[in-house]
């Protein structure tokens, strides 16, 4: 088999695979949406899911943001050098935040860490037989499993993100008035003032919603797709985190499109 | 005992290019207890997981009661499947539920019954296979052979017709593999219930089983009587029953 055939062979695979991928997601979304009336059924796992994404993502989510603040008050002041008045440096640091920084940082830290906890728990429950237990339960995996993560992960995350923002606005502040010479806590709160626009917050909230459903949806496609053992596990933990961060990095440039080039123009 | 529950015939499953049943026909009468046996790999736990559309024939028919089973889906799927109790190798309880919870799930998710009614009959069944007051144990505090009854208790729960026991002896010592035999005959005469026994444990066949099929190759090659089976000269049967080599000739050695 020549070199060249034999790579046409192993990219048509690898598009094959990817299309399957894509039809398995599709139809897992409209599954879950098809079972969303049901969910008051699951109420209790809808709760627990909340904490789980919720409360238990807020360490990391804590340290990230504050930093994530800080270092673009940094490198805000930096590039501003004389050429740009202090007063803009609120509103830089707020836009920036609210509208790319706090749902993308977010997504990608609480997405990884969600996706591979959701693929690695339904994973070894499918080489367990545990989906076919719920199965001869009469009790659809779908709706048992991922219903309740899937809407779990789409409230939880605009949540996260609007605490995230704030924990790296209020680091932003906090470095800008130690660090930059000159710099005031009411230049700074007039710089964010003067630049407030609603549609920022509601764009960045909008793209959490987003992130919040890839995130658990590559984590339960990889998941119920779990073959063999824990090696089969392992794969679907890794391709769920991978396939989460992609997609949430994609759809942020669509979304950036469509919000800031279509609908805010 | 003749009166046919279940009947299978031309019964067929590839996995790619690897044929796993080829042609089966067989029924499952009301009340046996029938033996599921065969050598590692030959599609023993393939054939029942048909029977509760776990997986799809690709050629072939399985009805009950007249009702065909191949091909149903939604409500009928979830409908036909409540008629059955399934008893998995591992047990397959859920790791993330306490043993009573694990138990009630199914009634729980497909009835009305209130908390209280739930915990009535999580209580009873878990007495049935001799664990009482477990309920609030986690899985991971038990050992094989509870996990075994406990997943016994939860097949039972929903009080289906028929219980399919996926090679309940696998992994467990002679005393709680003979417990276990105890409760497959307790379970038949407490409940008068149909049971399909997949195992290759010859002790627990001679122990429960009316009648027993034998597969080979993805081919029935024995349907009879437990008495018959043992009486067989078939080589294939002897040699299993036996637990010989055969040879390729045919004979046992």
């Amino acid at each position: 088999m020549t070199p060249l055939r034999s790579t046409g062979i192993y990219l048509g695979r690898q598009v094959i695979a990817l299309l399957e991928d894509v039809g398995a997601l599709a139809r897992l979304q409209g599954q879950v949406f098809r079972f969303t009336p049901q969910l008051f059924r699951s109420s209790r796992l809808f709760m627990e899911q909340m904490l789980e994404i919720g409360n238990r993502s807020l360490p990391l989510v804590f340290v990230v943001s504050i930093f994530s603040g800080a270092v673009t008050a940094v490198q805000a002041s930096y590039q501003f050098q004389a050429w740009v008045p202090l007063v803009l440096l609120g509103s830089t640091v707020f836009r920036s935040v609210v509208i790319e920084l706090g749902p993308v940082l977010t997504a990608l830290v609480v997405g990884g860490r969600v996706s591979a906890a959701i693929a690695a728990e339904i994973g070894t429950m499918k080489v367990t037989e545990q989906v076919d237990a719920l199965e001869t339960l009469s009790i659809h995996p779908v709706r048992y499993l991922v219903l309740p993560r899937f809407w779990a992960g789409v409230i939880m995350l605009p949540v996260i993100t609007v605490i995230a923002d704030i924990l790296a606005i209020m680091g932003a502040y906090v470095v800008a008035l130690l660090t930059i010479p000159n710099m005031t806590s009411h230049l700074f709160l007039e710089g964010i003032r003067l630049q407030f626009y609603a549609h920022d917050v509601f764009s960045g909230l909008l793209k959490a919603v987003f992130f919040g459903a890839i995130m658990t949806m590559t984590g339960a496609v990889f998941g119920l797709r779990a073959q063999g053992g824990a090696e089969g596990v392992g794969q679907a933990t890794m391709k769920a985190v991978v396939a989460s961060c992609l997609l949430i990095l994609v759809l942020d440039y669509f979304l950036a499109t469509v919000l800031f080039q279509v609908i805010f123009e | 005992m003749s009166d046919t529950l279940i009947s299978i015939r031309g019964l067929e499953k590839a996995f790619g290019e690897q044929a796993v049943l080829r042609g089966i026909d067989m029924d499952v009468h009301r009340g046996e207890t029938l033996a599921i046996l065969g050598g590692s790999g030959t599609g023993k736990s393939v054939l029942v997981k048909h029977l509760v559309g776990l997986l799809d024939a690709d050629a072939g028919s399985i009805t009950m009661d007249e009702g065909e089973v191949v091909g149903l889906g939604g409500k009928h799927l979830y409908a036909h499947r409540r008629r059955f109790g399934y008893l998995f190798q591992g047990a397959a309880l859920f790791d993330s539920l306490d043993v009573g919870e694990n138990v009630g799930l199914g009634l729980k998710e497909n009835t009305s019954k209130s908390d209280d009614e739930i915990n009535a009959i999580v209580a009873e069944k878990l007495a049935l296979v001799g664990l009482e007051g477990i309920e609030d144990k986690r899985v991971a505090e038990l050992s094989g052979g509870m996990k075994k009854r406990v997943g016994l208790a939860r097949a039972i729960a929903m009080e289906p017709e028929v219980i399919i026991y996926d090679e309940p002896t696998t992994g467990l010592d002679p005393v709680t593999s003979a417990v276990i035999g105890e409760l497959i005959l307790s379970m038949k005469k407490s409940l008068a219930i149909t049971s399909l026994v997949v195992t290759h444990d010859i002790p627990l066949v001679k122990r429960v089983a009316d009648r027993a099929v034998l597969l080979h190759e993805g081919k029935l090659i024995f349907q009879g009587t437990v008495a018959e089976l043992f009486a067989s000269e078939h080589p294939r049967v002897r040699a299993f029953v036996t637990g010989t080599v055969p040879v390729s000739n045919g004979e046992a050695q």
